[in-house]
């Protein structure tokens, strides 16, 4: 069987090189203890190459084009959008979603949610994402339905990618891009605003256990804190995280400060979780995609991993 | 007996004849095509049309049904352009499919009336004008004809996409729906089949 695979690879390449302008006689030379197996196959491949190098008569070329361009003027031209046709529906696309999502809640929005790129109903779905992030005031809640929109982008890249749509793929990417850039910045902005607490509420504590406890060392800086020492605590155990373990004494003290800790850890769990998984699909997609789509999903690939690396990056605590 | 070419699974790129025709063009092309623009259009047709008239032309071996075929597989492509969706098939391989089911076509209608007689039908060779090339060529061109209508039509397709269309084995292999490593075997069986149908004539 080996020698069959390989004869016939042998004997397609030959027939490349034929192709490609090189005689019968080079492709036996390459290949001499197939020559006889090879010489007839061959001869009767260029006797049929030679007679399938036809043209059709030029009167019918001329006049098979004349009808392809009649035909072309026929057809029904797509009108281009008129230049003030895309801020007209910026302008007015966002108060509408706004009410319709106020008012109609569902409906026209519901249905726009499942809506692709190349449907008339995205705009109305990103006017919504955009309405949704309005009324989220917290960095942590923006930040969590960001990578909400960003498990959208990624079923939207899939979709696209399954109907060849290399344009959108790339588009829909750039999106998740800005969205992902978007997390990155509220997560810096979510740990910055926690360690100016943290230094706060250590200081406040400090000064209150001062006044109680004995021992008890303040933290030094305020966007570092070190993991403290408590004199009274016979243990030499030491968590992962020191925000961890100054958890019971600090709720005790400031009764909020381990929610905070909390909150980020989940964050930076659900937006682990999200990674992997899109990644996932990504990866899956990329795995049957046509060789057409192959870059495009790579890219799509490479900003998830770079923009969510970087977003739960910015989420470790310092 | 023909059967339905099955559905694309290769991806493949058809270039223009000079090759200059990258993947991203085309779809580019395509896009452009779609919206109905008349320059992207004829650069799809003045890409594929001799390939695909050679296709039609080596199957059926009637010159003017060859070329009333190749029209109507262009004029149909422009009425269905709007529905067509990459899916990974190159738009050539969308156009061999509306070809190969135009050549179905023609031979179920064929079944029912007489035949041309081939040396009165035969495509015009792209020789150079030398009558005697001409004589020689147009000889090969009936027995090939002939005996490729001998071959199984697997066979008989990787013998137009290959040699009449001069697609590369990959581009066959998406074409026809099969892995490449099948139609490298299926090639040598149809030129191993082809010769003898040559050799009995």
């Amino acid at each position: 069987m080996a020698k069959v695979n390989d004869f016939d690879n042998i004997l397609n390449e030959c027939l490349d090189r034929m192709i490609n302008g090189e005689t019968i006689e080079q492709c036996l030379a390459l290949y001499p203890q197939y020559a006889k197996e090879l010489e007839p196959l061959l001869k009767t491949a260029q006797e049929t190459r030679t007679a399938a190098a036809i043209k059709p008569s030029s009167w019918f070329r001329q006049r098979a084009g004349i009808e392809f361009q009649e035909a072309i003027r026929s057809m029904p031209v797509k009108t281009a959008r008129a230049p003030g046709g895309f801020k007209w529906r910026v302008r007015w696309v966002a108060p509408l979603a706004a009410l319709l999502v106020l008012v109609a809640g569902v409906g026209t929005v519901g249905a726009a949610t499942n809506a692709l790129p190349d449907s008339p109903l995205y705009g109305i779905k990103m006017a919504t994402e955009s309405v949704q992030m309005a009324f989220t005031f917290s960095d942590e809640g923006k930040s969590e339905l960001n990578s909400r929109f960003i498990d959208y982008r990624v079923e939207e890249i899939v979709t696209m990618a399954q109907e060849g749509n290399y344009a959108q793929v790339e588009q829909v990417t750039a999106r998740m891009e800005s969205q992902l850039s978007t997390v990155a910045t509220l997560n810096l902005n979510i740990n910055i605003a926690n360690s100016q607490q943290e230094a706060t509420l250590y200081g406040m504590a400090a000064a209150s256990q001062d006044n109680q406890v004995s021992g008890f060392t303040v933290p030094q800086t305020s966007t570092a804190p070190p993991a403290k020492t408590n004199t009274a605590s016979t243990t030499n155990t030491t968590p992962p995280l020191a925000v961890t373990q100054r958890s019971t004494q600090e709720s005790m003290v400031t009764g909020g400060v381990s929610n905070t800790v909390t909150d980020i850890e989940n964050l930076k769990l659900i937006l682990t979780e999200r990674f992997e998984k899109n990644l996932q699909i990504l990866e899956n997609q990329l795995a049957k995609a046509p060789d057409i789509l192959k870059p495009a999903l790579q890219k799509a690939i490479e900003v998830l991993r770079q923009g969510y690396e970087q977003a739960i990056a910015n989420l470790v605590l310092a | 007996m023909h059967r339905v070419t099955p559905n694309i699974v290769v991806p493949i790129t058809i270039g223009t004849p000079d090759g200059s025709c990258q993947v991203q063009e085309e779809v580019s092309l395509i896009r452009r095509a779609q919206q109905g623009d008349q320059v992207a259009l004829t650069q799809l047709y003045e890409a594929n049309f001799d390939r695909i008239y050679r296709y039609i032309a080596i199957k059926i071996g009637d010159r003017t049904e060859a070329e009333d075929m190749t029209q109507q597989v262009f004029l149909h492509a422009i009425k269905s352009l709007s529905g067509y969706r990459e899916k990974g098939m190159p738009f050539s391989s969308w156009l061999y499919r509306i070809a190969h089911n135009q050549v179905v076509d023609y031979f179920r209608k064929q079944s029912k009336r007489a035949t041309v007689p081939l040396d009165e039908s035969l495509p015009i060779p792209a020789g150079d004008g030398d009558p005697k090339i001409l004589v020689e060529q147009k000889i090969t061109m009936e027995e090939v004809v002939v005996a490729t209508k001998t071959l199984t039509a697997a066979q008989q397709e990787v013998i137009s996409l290959r040699f009449a269309s001069e697609l590369s084995i990959t581009e066959v292999a998406g074409v026809m729906g099969k892995s490449e490593g099948a139609v490298k075997a299926l090639q040598h069986s149809a030129i191993v089949a082809l010769r003898k149908a040559l050799a009995t004539e």
